[in-house]
């Protein structure tokens, strides 16, 4: 059995957009899980995940790193912990409000990979509908970064660094296609440098026989492959996704109507 | 299997000393952080960490330095090296294979080096050091640089049912040939956020914890790691190995309810508990051991006593314990340490008592193995159940050998 990649979407910090009903379930959150609820939310597009055995799989480079700094600068200054900005410093708390939200009451797992995040959390969410487990797994990537992170990037590398765009990545894969691509084939291998290439390293998506670089973003990729998947008028996608941490080989196949 | 936590630094010291249990619950290691709260915690000695993951070190001949790895990576290795050898899988057969890794935490993936956070704040223009040591200390990754070994990598990050979540994983993984073999469990140090974070909370207790007791007062946060080498059966019979166990079936189920508050009825654990049965084919009757994740707060215990109460269990021959009451609360290692402890009571063959639970809460609706007691266990099958932040729920359906 294959899954099939019925809803993709992408979210840029800038466009983040929250429905008015869901505004005061998110009144305490953080901008990383408001982040993760917009993208859910663009990818769900109105579907009914209460319906059947429903799945979210969150992957994310970084989580919550502005949140966590925001604990950490009340342990210094001795402020007192806020049990809020705590909850929400814990990486599987947007995971919880995505699932309390759009009612997804089955597997919901967050996972955490420098590399490649969003497709090792497709690769997992791949395996848990075609071995008929799920019916159907939300997959998401989302990052909010941090400034330290990008003062890092910039102290590091010696120079005005480009600074990577907040956003967020969302595929809803089913077992029964409404009108989507079916992921023929997907194999995620890591191959982690002992160095900080990461916050560098260019990497290529080469889609058919057409090469696209992209900049080092945790995002970029996957973002690139949704909006080049979405606007993509063939039947049939072979994409090979190329860095020094390792490789992604990724085949998608239109249904047709 | 691997285990370092507040009992023991390893499975044998571990096993001799949880059926005469001795509670190693402190204040705040001052080497560790420091606090002005009083909540004792369950920590492990840096001298013995530090000297067995040296010796780990040795034996992998590498290039690394201990002050180049932190607590968490040192856990993890200490913990990897003695699974490995309980195994007998020596560094060559190992590298022959693919070799999966997927560990649960929930402050390993973080940032929290204090003193550099501090200096980049007020614009001293620290050396980036930290920053380096954290972008190449993803547990999974780095553990399998130290090993050198190839193959999927991971790390669970769903709060406390992490470890949990991590070992049903890897059973995933095998099943469907991602690996030959798997690294699975977790792993947590004390954390300065973690800590104060429960605290913040009102969850954490003044004294040692009491799980299902009638006067338990909340959790004590705890360190440690937990690791499993997962084979298929097969690969093993063919190298001649034998196993220590099995893991049955896994569930995963979400409450839908509450960022951090478990739902009233436990809808998401009643799930949990029926998918991984199912999955197991092991029918609730002959379940013999339940390791709760009964963490010693007023809420948790509660709730999970009573879906526990309305599973067609045989109470006549199964026995509910929390072992936090040795380990205290250690978050993304818990499930894993508890897995591992589950093993080692249903390979024994018996389970000791709940430390901290002297007289049990008269609310709940299940009885709770106390403390000071021991019991046979008629059956080689257990549930390992693990609650978590964001209303996840996990669950493993485990097969201890015969005795």
């Amino acid at each position: 059995m294959n899954s099939w990649v019925d809803s993709l979407a992408v979210v840029e910090n800038g466009t983040v957009e929250i429905p008015d009903q869901l505004n005061t379930s998110l009144r305490r959150a953080d901008d990383f899980t408001r982040l993760a609820v917009a993208t859910a939310n663009a990818a769900i597009k109105g579907v009914d995940l209460s319906c059947g055995r429903s799945g979210l799989i969150l992957g994310t480079a970084f989580g919550p790193m502005q949140t966590n700094f925001n604990v950490l600068d009340q342990l210094i200054h001795k402020h007192g912990t806020s049990p809020t900005q705590f909850t929400h410093s814990v990486f599987n708390t947007a995971a919880g409000y995505i699932s309390k939200l759009f009612g997804i009451k089955d597997t919901v797992i967050t996972m955490t990979n420098f590399h490649f995040p969003f497709f090792h959390a497709l690769q997992h969410g791949n395996l848990l509908v075609t071995k008929g487990l799920l019916d159907q797994c939300l997959i998401i990537q989302a990052e909010t970064f941090s400034n330290l992170l990008h003062d890092s990037r910039n102290r590091i590398g010696k120079g005005t660094i480009k600074r990577w765009q907040a956003g967020g990545v969302a595929w809803l894969l089913t077992r029964n296609s409404r009108s989507g691509w079916c992921l023929d084939y997907l194999k995620v291998k890591t191959e982690s440098p002992d160095t900080i290439q990461l916050l560098f390293d260019k990497q290529n998506l080469r889609l058919q026989s057409t090469k696209i670089a992209a900049d080092s973003s945790p995002l970029a990729i996957p973002a690139l492959l949704t909006q080049r998947i979405t606007n993509n008028s063939q039947t049939l996608v072979d994409c090979t996704i190329n860095s020094s941490c390792g490789v992604v080989r990724m085949s998608l196949r239109r249904d047709k109507p | 299997m691997g285990c370092t936590c507040a009992i023991g630094p390893d499975i044998s010291s571990i096993s001799t000393s949880i059926l005469q249990p001795q509670r190693n619950c402190t204040p705040v290691p001052k080497e560790l952080f420091t606090t002005k709260l009083s909540s004792p915690v369950f920590s492990i000695p840096s001298d013995i960490l530090f000297s067995r993951a040296e010796a780990v070190l040795d034996s992998l001949a590498s290039s690394q330095q201990l002050p180049q790895l932190n607590r968490s990576l040192l856990l993890a290795l200490t913990t990897a090296g003695e699974a490995l050898q309980t195994a007998d899988i020596d560094l060559h057969t190992l590298r022959s294979k693919r070799v999966g890794i997927i560990l649960g935490t929930t402050g390993a993936c973080t940032f929290h080096n204090e003193r550099y956070y501090i200096d980049w704040k007020s614009g001293c223009d620290p050396d980036p050091e930290p920053v380096f040591t954290y972008l190449t200390s993803h547990l999974a990754e780095r553990l399998g640089n130290l090993l050198r070994v190839h193959g999927p990598v991971s790390v669970v990050t769903n709060a406390c049912a992490s470890g949990t979540d991590a070992i049903g994983m890897a059973r995933l993984w095998l099943l469907n040939d991602l690996c030959d073999l798997v690294l699975a469990g977790g792993v947590d140090e004390l954390s300065s956020i973690a800590y104060h974070g429960f605290s913040s909370l009102l969850l954490t207790s003044p004294e040692p914890c009491r799980p299902f007791d009638r006067k338990r007062k909340g959790l004590n946060i705890g360190e440690g790691a937990g690791i499993i080498v997962m084979e298929r059966e097969d690969d093993m019979t063919k190298e001649g190995r034998r196993s220590l166990g099995w893991i049955h079936g896994y569930g995963n189920a979400g409450d839908g309810y509450h960022p951090i508050a478990p739902h009233p009825e436990s809808l998401g654990l009643q799930k949990a508990l029926h998918a991984a049965l199912a999955e197991s084919d092991i029918t609730p009757e002959r379940v013999s051991l339940i390791n709760a994740h009964g963490t010693g707060t007023v809420a948790n215990d509660i709730a999970e006593a009573r879906v526990l109460s309305v599973m067609p269990f045989d109470w006549q021959n199964c026995v509910v314990v929390s072992t936090k009451g040795l380990t205290g609360h250690t978050l993304g290692a818990a499930g894993a340490i508890e897995t591992i402890l589950t093993l080692m009571a249903l390979n024994s063959a018996t389970i000791a008592g709940t430390v901290g639970c002297t007289e049990q809460d008269p609310e709940l609706s299940i009885q709770i193995l106390p403390e000071n007691s021991t019991s046979y266990l008629g059956s080689r099958f257990a549930i390992n159940q693990s609650l978590a932040f964001g209303g996840n729920n996990s669950v493993l359906i485990i097969e201890g050998i015969e005795s």
